[in-house]
């Protein structure tokens, strides 16, 4: 570390770390936090791209139900055995596992981890000026832990019986006697949050203790303040769910019924009847609970950091400060406290009672205002600015109608008398893909595009980039709006034929071909971007320190950033976004800039 | 560059930074026992007949008992943090380093976390041996979920007071454990496997002749010898001092736990 305090020229990729440290304790064993933002996002990605493959196995049995899968369905049933794919066709269960993991995978191992680890990891301390995370070997715990229940979830494959099928909600009782899959998917789960609860322990204690001189909370870059409630959300709302998998685990080892109501009956697989004989008074509305307890903060720790990254993004390249941080940052604390009081919105089918869900109803119609507010300033930043369109410009825009159509789509959802009807149906699941799908991912996309010359030291093909943003947004577009159309048919969102049984699906059948088209065209889609990522760092145009022309922190430190990031604390003189100041020498001012 | 806060306090948040990150994963332990504690809440309300733990064979005097115990170790707790923190302290006039009440008092709660835990497994021996299963009732299944998760948590905090006494009492008490876990786990394996009960006390015996005074002399000696405490408090004694604060945080709150659990479950 002390060899950074000896001013440093600019840098080249190569010889950014002086330090003589050996391969494993710099990139595999790392504890800086700009490596530990690698090693989550090569992951992540990773997974990403693993649990859209899943999807796009089950979407060819919704388009062609019951037919072989050409040459792919053979080579998956000689890998994990004719429990999946016996001769190319799908059977039920392996319909259902790639279902569940699919969800499992996209968000706590795909979209978590990148969207607030490693963001998170490589952007806050560069933007807060901290010379790392405070707890350096607890984030690099916090990595593992995440990798080890991510080779958890993969091994869960090979189990007997398949990996967990119960969905990625886990509804019991079904997820009790399901086989051995739904065991591994909790422990993998356990490893999962506590790999969420280190980092956003790390991140909370860092932003509170390790802003720069002169880093005030209203100075911060909104990017911050999205992380800091993220971690807020993962901290109180993970336990919950770690004490009902724990719970489930009992269940399903111990033979206890805590989520077992008493007498059940289950038909099994054989028409046996089994009797589960326990000891009685569980209740699976707890399960649902805690689960959602958990499972609507989670929505947020997926959109907001989204809008953070978005929030940067729109600064620099529309050259005007965003409009109403105020009101941004207000809204976000606000969205974090009512997230926590919406959780049974997700429940209005289970009976559980017209007063509650009209208490729930109420919060839901509530929270939808300052995620309105959020939106709202982000376009209105655009308002009078010169916009570059950037790659990363690119996305960010694409993702403000996205997720507006997510979220509007979402207001129906809230009112109990109408989910009855749109409940489970693939409406609710087009909705929160919308949010999810072109919505966080594009602005992951975004932030990647934006971040990368700093991490590498060059940029990414513009061209390509352009390819890949108009491609992916044609293809999200034509595999989501189909399912509000089919939704609204009333089409299940577990049917294992997507509804070719199902004489009410009629109408809408054909559009499941189409999706499914679509679905593979947007993974076509995705070859230049993994070209452009990988050829850039080496043949992509050099880039400045800032390339951007932005004003936050992280531009003012060499590029690629040294170990320590800076060789002295820098302070900070004024606030994030100040774009366009009349009667400034340049249309951007660095925070790091003395005021006059 | 190095971190900053990590022994001095920020001066506008009056805080260094461990102190912050404990209080915030204490903040999510509250959640993790919130959860358990509605569960039980949801179950008792929806039961038909419930029967609270009073009516089972829980025993209400075993349980003060290990109340008292775990209230005595926070007490001493403290005084092993004070014993760094205030200058010049000692007690009874004697003539006792700093760092030497400090073992005394840590070695104390240490003891008596080994006491609290000692007394569990004798209930749960009971529990076992009237049959009396997480599986048999619903009330045992809470029992045993909220008492386990609870000892596991007091388990983590002696480990870390173990290894703020001195590397090597970690080393032992770690190893102690994972014999005992062995023992718990495989003894009742070998005794029901056709043959297998004779080869398992054949194996004990062996171990109990030669490896346990073995084991004892090497514990003893990783005790007394390895001590990295000793070393910071000689180079560095605001930050052990830190340290101890931060485990003492941890343990308060592993005590107040139980404190809410045993009226939980054992009176009401």
């Amino acid at each position: 570390m002390d060899t950074i305090t000896k001013e440093q020229p600019h840098h080249d990729a190569k010889d950014a770390h002086h330090d003589p440290m050996p391969f494993w304790r710099k990139y595999i064993f790392a504890t800086d936090h700009k490596v530990i933002g690698y090693q989550y996002m090569f992951t992540a990605f990773f997974f990403l791209l693993f649990g859209f493959g899943l999807v796009m196995l089950m979407r060819w049995q919704l388009a062609y139900p019951g037919r072989p899968l050409p040459v792919l369905g053979k080579l998956i049933a000689s890998v994990l055995g004719d429990s999946s794919m016996p001769g190319g066709i799908m059977v039920p269960e392996f319909y259902n596992a790639l279902g569940a993991m699919h969800g499992t995978i996209m968000i706590f191992l795909g979209i978590v981890p990148l969207a607030f680890a490693a963001f998170g990891n490589f952007v806050i301390p560069l933007q807060i000026g901290s010379p790392d995370m405070v707890f350096p070997k607890i984030n690099a715990a916090s990595y593992w832990s995440y990798f080890v229940g991510g080779v958890v979830m993969l091994a869960s494959f090979w189990a007997p019986g398949g990996a967990a099928q119960s969905g990625w909600t886990s509804y019991t009782p079904l997820a009790v006697i399901a086989p051995t899959g739904q065991t591994l998917w909790i422990i993998g789960m356990v490893f999962l949050i506590t790999s969420s609860l280190l980092g956003a322990i790390n991140f909370i204690s860092t932003i509170i203790q390790c802003r720069a001189p002169g880093m005030t909370w209203m100075r911060l870059p909104y990017f911050v303040w999205a992380q800091l409630m993220t971690s807020f959300l993962l901290v109180l709302a993970f336990p919950p769910l770690e004490a009902a998998g724990i719970m489930q685990l009992m269940d399903r080892l111990a033979g206890t019924s805590f989520f077992l109501p008493e007498g059940l009956v289950v038909a099994a697989k054989s028409n046996v009847i089994a009797g589960y004989a326990r000891s009685g008074g569980g209740t699976s509305l707890l399960w649902q609970h805690l689960f959602w307890f958990l499972g609507h903060p989670e929505v947020y720790v997926l959109i907001l950091p989204a809008m953070g990254i978005v929030a940067e993004v729109i600064a620099a390249n529309a050259r005007r400060p965003i409009w109403g941080y105020r009101a941004l940052v207000f809204s976000t604390l606000t969205i974090g406290f009512l997230s926590f009081i919406v959780w049974a919105h997700h429940m209005y089918m289970t009976g559980m009672g017209s007063r509650i869900s009209v208490f729930f109803q109420t919060t839901t119609v509530l929270i939808s205002v300052p995620s309105v507010l959020l939106l709202t300033c982000l376009i209105l930043s655009l308002w009078g600015g010169s916009i570059r369109f950037t790659s990363s410009m690119l996305f960010a825009v694409g993702f403000l109608p996205m997720f507006g159509i997510g979220g509007l789509t979402g207001l129906p959802l809230a009112f109990n008398a109408i989910d009855l009807f749109l409940h489970d149906t693939y409406y609710v699941i087009g909705h929160f893909h919308y949010v999810v799908a072109p919505g966080t991912i594009f602005a992951l996309f975004a932030g990647l595009y934006h971040w990368y010359p700093k991490a590498t030291g060059r940029k990414m093909n513009e061209s390509l980039g352009k390819l890949h943003f108009w491609g992916s947004f044609v293809c999200m577009n034509c595999i989501f709006a189909p399912m509000m159309i089919q939704g609204m048919q009333g089409v299940s969102r577990r049917l294992y034929d997507g509804g070719a049984t199902y004489l009410l699906a009629e109408p809408t059948l054909h559009w499941n071909i189409f999706m499914s088209m679509a679905a593979w065209t947007l993974a076509l889609f995705q070859i230049p971007f993994l070209i452009n990522f990988i050829v850039s760092m080496k043949l992509g145009e050099k880039a400045s320190d800032n390339p951007w022309e932005a004003t936050t922190l992280e531009w003012s430190t060499a590029t690629p950033p040294p170990h320590g990031n800076w060789p002295t604390l820098p302070t900070v003189y004024r606030t994030a976004y100040e774009y366009s100041v009349p009667g400034a020498a340049r249309d951007f001012t660095p925070q790091t800039q003395p005021q006059e | 560059m190095d971190i900053p806060y990590t022994i001095q306090e920020r001066p506008d948040t009056g805080l260094y930074n461990a102190k912050v990150g404990i209080w915030l994963f204490l903040a999510s332990e509250v959640m993790l026992f919130g959860a358990l504690f509605s569960t039980y809440i949801v179950l008792r309300v929806g039961s038909f007949n419930w029967m609270p733990g009073r009516d089972f064979d829980l025993n209400i005097p075993i349980g003060t008992f290990n109340t008292a115990v775990l209230i005595l170790s926070s007490m001493t707790m403290v005084m092993a943090w004070a014993a760094l923190k205030i200058p010049n302290f000692t007690m009874f006039n004697l003539k006792i380093d700093h760092f030497d009440w400090f073992r005394i008092f840590l070695g104390l709660t240490i003891l008596c976390g080994l006491i609290f835990l000692g007394v569990k497994s004798f209930e749960y021996y009971g529990k076992f041996h009237h049959h009396h299963f997480p599986e048999t009732h619903t009330f045992y299944a809470i029992y045993f979920t909220l008492t386990g998760l609870h000892a596991l948590h007091v388990f983590g905090g002696m480990v870390v007071n173990a290894y703020l006494f001195g590397r090597g009492a970690c080393t032992a008490l770690v190893t102690v454990a994972l014999t005992i876990l062995y023992m718990a786990i495989f003894g009742p394996m070998h005794d029901t496997a056709t043959g297998g009960g004779a080869a398992f006390i054949a194996g004990a015996a062996w171990l109990g002749i030669f490896g346990l005074p073995l084991g004892i002399f090497f514990l003893a000696v990783l005790i007394w010898k390895n001590n990295n405490s000793a070393e910071m408090w000689k180079s560095n004694p605001e930050r052990l001092t830190n340290r101890v604060e931060v485990s003492g945080l941890f343990w308060h709150f592993v005590d107040l736990v139980w404190i809410f659990l045993f009226p939980v479950l054992y009176l009401l």
